[in-house]
């Protein structure tokens, strides 16, 4: 199952931006080289909060951005950039993609009306997994 | 699953990946994303943010001999109870003396008191200061409430803390998250009946609750002398609390009851008479916990936690109320790709109520309470990224009978020679504290010893003197024991299902506690019959060293066919360092007593196998086998064993499991032996077969 749509075109390899998580950009350089192996590659970069996203795929912003979110979700709308992020009320500010932790289990949560200002296209599947 | 697809324009994309490569790497543990990147999303969505087990992959880097049982080995393997499982572990010597007497050795040493060993339930030590050990298996814990039992050997330093000395167990339960639903568990067979229930819900989104019940009876097991009838009641509850994405908050508490029959023999120091007396041994007491776990990241947090123990034992022999109140903190943190921290602090204090019986007489100004601290730190190096670290530790260990703060090192290495092989050499340092009990007594009846009668010239004749009775004084200078351990392993990986371990170490240990003859004393005037009062004092007698090594094979051959094969190989050797005192030829002598005691309490050889035939999605049976060899004991208990214990399982559905079980299949009755520690009759167990009904709903 696919789940999301750039409207704009997208080469190989995608870039994976990661803002505020050292930790998680190693690890998704982990699993990253572990795709390449498989002929599937990545590129995993760290951005600071001020960096354009131009050329990114996909961005999480860390913990602790609130006062950046702003400046961040403008240049994601627009350069088209799925925006990804774990803080309350992520969402209701512009992001895209929220992760939370509901009865033990991984959740998320979309902001459906922001999608299209994000010129990107989110599945139904997606839609009907996600917890709102 | 990490997919691009362009659409037929080549110039749209679909893409999966941040969906399931963030939000794992975000949620789960670094080490357990590589069998996680190949879930779908509804797939993903279903697996727990908090899972109780380490993961594999964890062992699977530690610089440390170390095997583990995860839930789903604990349900399969022929085994209803914690000590039958660690049969099946490689180098763990478990000995069932009675019903209700167990005895647990890792690489050599056993005693009844689980001594020389940590015993810990989510990581809470069960240890007690007063005869350094616990009477743990009396515990009697939940199967189903268990999500991994952990073995880990040697000291481990500042990992496993003071008194781990020869290895490490840790029974990690499951979260409250864990255990939504309903249980019933029902046990019924030749020698033992068991009822256990469970009940567990969501309180709301963030919190869940549990309670568990478990009771059992068992038959007495076969002697001539006395009947081990023996009866357990638990109860257990668990409640977790997730206030936010990075924090845990978990209390645990449960409530034991053991009441098992036991008796020893009597001694009439007026008649010379030797006798019995029986009684039940009730074991009480219960074990809370507090736990907060903050993780900042999978390398990043902290744990603090607050618990406290109570123990009521009474019996015959012995009669005493043991509480513990105590605190931990540790922190990890990293600092770029190659140094990580880890910091532990902790305090206990204990309290201690002896009462005198016919066999112990305490000291009238005895350390009710003892206090003991901690502090230590490990630093971790990456010396090559991924491929070579280097972990340094040092712990400083306070307890208020000594007065001084013992520095308890430690040094492993962790080479990767590729992605699935683990290479690793550590050198640890452990002390043992000096069981407060032995400071504590005035004097021991220790028991008596029948021997060949040794003339004794009287102005009246020879009189022939046969009965030995033996008691203890406690040497008020008598230091802790200490052990340096130097370990070397390698793990290898073939396959999923396929790991070869093998773990060797050298032991050195100094002033090892045992018994020096004090006085010996004919009485000839004793009213029925003479005998010899013969006086030990325990003190530290020996240094000592044993080397040996485990093996352990799994291997799934295949898809219906699995198997774990363990082998350990453990000797070792112990010189008195005090002299004995001169004692008529033909009498017990104490000090050789105690070092025979040491070096031949353990099987030389010991050896294991798990065979897990899978008939089909319902039907399942699993074979293991054990085998124990060069154990040299003093009262001719059997000197080899071979057993083996079968489970067949039919799984009409996913929630209803049915088992047939047998263990000792192999001799009708089984004579596990003498076990240190243990100054009551022993019994010899029998064959037995069960019915097992496991039903969720």
């Amino acid at each position: 199952m696919d789940f999301i749509r750039w409207e704009r075109p997208i080469e190989e390899p995608v870039t994976i931006a990661v803002i505020g998580s050292k930790r998680l950009y190693q690890q998704l350089q982990v699993v990253a080289a572990a795709k390449k192996a498989k002929g599937r590659e990545f590129r995993i970069i760290e951005i600071s909060e001020t960096d354009s996203t131009e050329g990114i795929e996909v961005l999480y912003v860390g913990l602790g951005y609130k006062s950046n979110w702003q400046t961040i979700f403008e240049d994601a709308r627009a350069n088209s950039v799925l925006t990804v992020g774990e803080e309350d009320q992520f969402l209701e500010a512009g992001g895209l993609i929220q992760f939370s932790i509901q009865r033990n289990r991984l959740r998320f949560a979309l902001n459906l009306d922001e999608a299209e200002n994000y010129q990107l296209s989110l599945s139904s599947k997606l839609v009907q997994l996600a917890v709102r | 699953m990490l997919r691009l697809r362009l659409d037929s324009a080549g110039r749209r994309l679909w893409l999966s990946i941040p969906c399931s490569v963030v939000s794992l790497c975000l949620a789960i543990p670094g080490e357990a994303q590589d069998e996680l990147t190949g879930l779908s999303l509804e797939e993903l969505a279903e697996v727990p943010i908090v899972e109780s087990a380490k993961k594999k992959q964890r062992l699977f880097d530690t610089a440390a001999g170390a095997i583990v049982f995860d839930a789903e080995a604990i349900s399969r393997l022929p085994a209803s109870s914690l000590p039958e499982l660690l049969r099946y572990a490689p180098g763990v010597h478990m000995m069932r003396t009675t019903n209700g007497s167990w005895g647990m050795g890792i690489r050599g040493f056993k005693s009844r008191f689980l001594g020389r060993s940590l015993f810990s339930v989510d990581d809470q030590s069960l240890y007690g200061g007063l005869y350094a050990g616990l009477l743990g298996v009396q515990q009697d814990l939940f199967l189903d409430d268990i999500e991994s039992l952990e073995i880990v050997y040697g000291p481990g330093g500042d990992v496993w803390g003071h008194n781990s000395s020869n290895g490490r167990i840790n029974v990690v339960l499951k979260s409250a998250f864990e255990t939504e639903g309903n249980l019933l568990r029902a046990h019924v067979g030749t020698e033992e009946a068991m009822l256990a229930a469970r009940s567990g819900w969501s309180i709301d989104a963030d919190s869940a609750i549990r309670f568990s019940v478990k009771a059992s009876n068992r038959e007495p097991s076969f002697s001539e002398q006395f009947s081990d009838d023996w009866e357990t009641l638990q109860l257990g509850m668990r409640f977790d609390h997730r206030p936010s994405s990075a924090d845990l908050l978990s209390v645990s508490a449960r409530v034991f009851d053991s009441s098992l029959g036991s008796a020893r023999d009597s001694l009439d120091f007026d008649t010379g008479v030797v006798g019995k007396v029986e009684g039940e041994e009730t074991n009480r007491g219960f074990e809370s916990q507090a736990k907060w776990i903050h993780q900042i990241d999978s390398q990043n947090g902290f744990t603090a936690r607050g618990w406290t123990s109570y123990a009521e034992l009474r019996s015959p022999s012995t009669q005493y109320d043991f509480a513990v109140l105590g605190f931990e903190t540790r922190a990890r943190r990293t600092y770029g790709d190659r140094h990580r921290f880890n910091m532990t602090v902790g305090a206990t204090i204990d309290d201690k109520d002896t009462t005198d019986t016919e066999f112990i007489v305490f000291r009238s100004d005895y350390e009710r309470n003892d206090f003991t601290a901690h502090l230590g730190g490990e630093y971790s190096y990456q010396l090559h990224p991924d491929v070579l670290e280097i972990t340094l530790g040092l712990t400083g260990y306070h307890e208020s009978s000594s007065d001084d703060i013992e520095p308890l090192p430690s040094a492993r290495i962790l080479y990767s020679l590729s992605r699935d092989t683990r290479f690793w050499a550590s050198y640890s340092r452990s002390l043992r504290t000096v069981f407060s009990g032995i400071n504590s007594f005035e004097r021991f009846v220790f028991g008596a010893v029948r021997s060949d009668p040794i003339g004794i010239p009287t102005p009246f004749g020879t009189i022939p003197v046969s009965n030995q009775f033996i008691t203890n004084e406690a040497d008020e200078n008598i230091e802790r024991e200490e052990l340096n351990s130097f370990e070397i392993g390698y793990r290898q990986q073939f396959s999923e299902g396929s790991v070869l371990t093998i773990n060797a170490y050298h032991n050195e240990y100094s002033n090892l506690i045992g018994g020096l003859a004090d006085f010996f004393l004919p009485v000839l005037t004793a009213s029925v019959e003479p005998y010899f009062w013969i006086n030990a004092v325990a003190t530290n007698v020996a240094d000592g060293h044993s080397e040996g090594f485990e093996i352990n094979f799994s291997h799934e051959f295949a898809s219906w066919f699995e198997a774990s094969l363990s082998y350990a190989y453990v000797e070792d050797e112990f010189t008195a360092i005090v002299e004995p005192a001169a004692i008529p030829t033909g009498t017990i002598t104490i000090l050789e007593g105690s070092l025979i005691s040491l070096g031949n309490h353990g099987p030389e050889n010991m050896a294991s196998a798990w065979f897990g035939f899978t008939f089909s999605e319902q039907w399942r049976a699993d074979l293991g086998l054990r085998y124990t060899e060069g154990f040299v004991n003093t009262i001719g208990a059997q000197p080899s064993i071979f057993q083996g214990d079968l489970r067949l399982t039919w799984r009409p559905n996913e929630n209803l499991h049915l088992s047939l079980l047998g263990r000792n299949l192999f001799d009708s009755l089984t004579d596990e032996g003498l076990l240190r520690d243990n100054f009551d009759y022993t019994s010899q167990q029998r064959r037995e077969a069960s019915i097992e009904l496991r039903h969720q709903f």
